[in-house]
């Protein structure tokens, strides 16, 4: 057996001090922890009820969204159609997009209201006429919705990503209908908010009814989502989305970036009261129960260390504000980069807290974690993977918390996590937390 | 239309075969990828992921990479890995974009290895073929690298040969050991799981090799070929079968034949195993042992090669498959060929990590132990 080499120095783990947030570690070889909360391409299209995905890849590119699909129990709405080696010189390309699909299709039964046709890199870079090929397909099943949709990682830094393209894709087949000012659209999220945050109760004290695809249970469902007025994300991958269908529906979008910061949550709801047309709400009590229950973390950790990831929330940095300014010991961040969004709050850090440690998680020498357990508090399904801590936060992307809601939520779960120990194999290992697992 | 399936799975790909394979040598196993490969492995394709540490990378290849061709960018990360980390060896190999714009793996490697003195190969992959395919090449490859001298034959020793879990129970190399240390027998060098990379100088002075499965084989021809040692090609079932392969083995020692008895079977029968040709062959010889009937072999990975019988299946593709199954009153199967089994066949499910990944793996029993093994004999009554 390969013996462990565990070793800081392998690492480039640094004080925050010392990083560059345009460059926080060289780029290299990328190690995969096995931490498989996040959602992908698969989860995200799913939401859409009665639709079908069908990918037209290679056998490798195939494996990962098939075998996505199986876990979720979720193999009557996928299919596929293999990429062959011949198919990587072929002029016939899209003719094999095309065929492969309509094969597909005709056999299913019942007729999916939509599909998600997914091409793979190799076709991108062929400059496959995805659209001609969708147009053609629409002739052939009118009754379906087919939506142009991509699993291209080789693309990842060259515009969309492959999830953003999903999140944004998954809207494609809705209409506008006519206007419901009472309606608005919870958009590209991959689990529902929170009823309790305060996103809710301004929406429900403007009298708005909230749509979401996370808790459509029917096509027909999904489709009233183009009734609303307003199109809201607060997920960063979901910006994108929400502003192309309000553009392509006529409608108003609004991004409130998620956040831990008090200014910026403050920002949010008086953004989302002047969108809805009503008086600033005061947040006062929602802030105090945000304090206390920092408070109540504070005192239930004493002075334990806590870990993050960026798996945990879009927002690591400002998590890592929050807590250090509530007196919580947060020690070190397993992050990759710093989103654009983060980046007033990594100079925070490095100002205030020179110290606070930062680690990589894509790293080659990741490969080699802690050998022995520890008591660390993690944040995050990667931290408690490479800290090999039973106390950690099952948190993948805020859970569908919002605002000081948020806060609160991330507060609780400390306590809670703090006291309670969590078999970390068993949960790391679900992949895509919130959905169905056969496992 | 060509390969198409409706709501079925796909097996493991050629760059999964390969990572497999090296698993526990202790070297640096680079897939030249984006990012989905590694992860489609280490999730699905590969159990021993979080217990046990190997050095499995993607090169986390980018459109502009790809465009530019910079092959330097993958010879300078894998050098500043490998001086950190200090690996046995390099293996390289492709997933589909670096095969479609024609890198040059071989010089890659060749790179690699002038400026680290660590040895580097690579291995040819395009994320197309199957997880047989690159892993048979792999083992192939690092018996052909670092098994280069004959050496003396050491009485009653075996190889081990193509034990990766995506067809093999976790832990099988243990149970084989056992198995082989009750007639007598110690185990010389394994390829697969329970391998070390120090060991792998001495498959040359093996008696004889076991090919467990397909992925095995062609190393076993190569040190047949090379050195003369003779394999027997089966997956030794629990019970009165791995009593039959200990004492093929003996046999081929003797004898220096290769012998197959994945396909010691009766002619054909009303019943089939569908699955990777060797460990679905032996377990179809030890059902047909066991229960007095013919159990024939559905061979559905492309380009297994495996030994089998004439009235045995190669379907291609999920209609050929379906097909296939049709002839069957009864086929064991993985659990996710039910959308393709017709319904007047009984599917009795029996868990195959090359198709079905981590699915089942719970309730997967193992055909080389007593309990396993009754737990499919009973199935099938």
């Amino acid at each position: 057996m390969l013996k462990p080499v565990f070793d800081a120095a392998l690492t480039p783990q640094k004080r925050i001090a010392d990083a560059d947030p345009g460059a926080l570690f060289p780029s290299g070889l990328e190690y995969n922890p096995p931490a498989r909360g996040s959602r992908n391409i698969v989860h995200m299209a799913m939401k859409v009820p009665e639709s079908h995905q069908i990918y037209i890849c290679a056998a490798g590119c195939l494996r990962g969204v098939v075998l996505t699909a199986a876990e979720m129990n979720a193999m009557g709405r996928m299919s596929w159609v293999a990429v062959r080696e011949e198919d990587l010189t072929s002029a016939d390309l899209e003719e094999n997009v095309y065929a492969g699909t309509a094969a597909v299709v005709e056999r299913l039964d019942p007729k999916p209201r939509a599909v998600f046709v997914y091409v793979s890199c190799v076709h991108v870079f062929a400059g496959i006429d995805f659209a001609w090929l969708l147009d053609r397909l629409r002739r052939r099943f009118p009754g379906i919705a087919f939506v142009d949709s991509y699993m291209i990682p080789t693309m990842r830094k060259s515009g969309l990503t492959p999830e953003q393209l999903t999140r944004r894709g998954m809207y494609q087949m809705l209409e506008a209908l006519p206007v419901d000012e009472t309606a608005v659209n919870l958009i590209g999220n991959d689990v529902p908010t929170h009823r309790n945050s305060e996103l809710f109760w301004i929406l429900e004290r403007a009298g708005r009814r909230v749509r979401d695809v996370t808790e459509c249970e029917t096509y027909d469902e999904f489709l009233r989502m183009g009734e609303a007025a307003l199109e809201l994300a607060y997920y960063p991958p979901a910006e994108e989305a929400a502003r192309a269908l309000a553009s392509r529906l006529g409608r108003r979008s609004l991004y409130l970036p998620f956040t831990y910061e008090a200014d910026e949550i403050e920002a949010n709801a008086s953004a989302l009261c002047e969108a809805l047309a009503m008086d600033p709400v005061d947040l006062t009590a929602c802030r105090e129960r945000a304090e206390n229950a920092l408070k109540r973390a504070r005192e239930a950790l004493d002075g334990r260390p806590v870990v993050i990831d960026y798996m945990a929330s879009t927002r690591p940095f400002s998590m890592a504000k929050l807590l250090l300014d509530a007196g919580i010991r947060v020690t070190k961040l397993y992050v990759d980069g710093v989103s654009g969004e983060d980046l007033p709050q990594f100079a925070y850090l490095k100002e205030a807290y020179p110290q606070l440690l930062l680690s990589p998680t894509l790293d080659p020498a990741m490969r080699f974690r802690a050998e022995n357990a520890s008591d660390v508090v993690a944040v995050g399904q990667k931290a408690a993977y490479f800290e090999n801590t039973p106390y950690f936060v099952n948190m993948v992307f805020g859970n569908g918390s919002f605002g000081y809601e948020a806060v609160e939520y991330l507060a609780d779960a400390l306590v809670e996590a703090a006291n309670a120990p969590k078999d970390v194999r068993r949960l790391i290992s679900h992949k895509g937390m919130g959905c169905e697992s056969c496992l | 239309m060509k390969q198409f399936s409706v709501n079925g799975s796909i097996y493991a790909a050629d760059t999964a075969g390969v990572c497999s394979a090296l698993y526990e040598l202790g070297g640096m196993t680079i897939v030249h990828d984006a990012s989905g490969c590694n992860s489609t492995y280490s999730t699905h394709d590969e159990p021993r992921w979080y217990d046990r540490e190997s050095m499995i990378y993607i090169s986390a290849l980018t459109e502009r990479d790809a465009v530019t061709g910079d092959d330097e960018k993958l010879i300078g990360d894998v050098c500043e890995a490998a001086a950190r980390l200090k690996p046995n060896f390099v293996c390289l190999c492709a997933s589909p974009m670096p095969a479609m714009i024609g890198t040059d793996m071989d010089y890659i490697a060749a790179g690699i290895e002038s400026r680290t003195g660590i040895p580097a190969f690579a291995v040819r992959t395009n994320g197309i073929g199957t997880y047989q395919k690159g892993a048979s090449d792999a083992f192939r490859a690092v018996s052909r690298r670092f098994c280069a001298r004959e050496t003396e034959k050491t009485p009653k020793t075996v190889n081990l040969l193509g034990l990766t879990p995506l067809d093999l129970p976790a832990g099988a190399d243990e149970t084989l050991k056992a198995l082989l240390r009750a007639h007598g027998y110690t185990v010389q060098a394994s390829l697969g799981m329970g391998g070390a990379f120090d060991d792998l100088p001495k498959l040359a002075g093996a008696s004889v090799s076991l090919v467990t499965s397909g992925c095995g084989l062609a190393a076993a021809r190569d040190l047949y070929e090379r050195f003369g040692v003779p394999y027997v090609t089966a997956f030794p079932v629990y019970g009165k079968y791995a009593e039959l392969v200990c004492s093929l083995l003996a046999t081929a020692a003797l004898t220096g034949k290769c012998v197959d008895a994945c396909t010691m079977r009766p002619g054909r029968g009303v019943n089939a195993v569908a699955g990777e040709g060797v460990t679905g062959g032996s377990l179809a010889a030890a059902l047909a042992m066991e229960t007095g009937e013919g159990w024939d072999l559905i061979a559905p990975v492309e380009g297994d090669p495996s030994p089998t019988l004439p009235f045995d299946l190669r379907p291609l593709t999920d209609d050929e498959t379906r097909l296939a199954m049709g002839r069957y009153e009864r086929v064991v199967a993985d659990p996710l060929y039910a959308p393709i089994c017709p319904p007047r066949t009984k599917l009795i499910e029996l868990p195959h990590v090359a198709y079905s990944g981590r699915c089942f793996l719970r309730r997967a029993p193992d055909a080389l132990t007593r309990a396993g093994f009754e737990t499919i004999l009973e199935s099938v009554k």
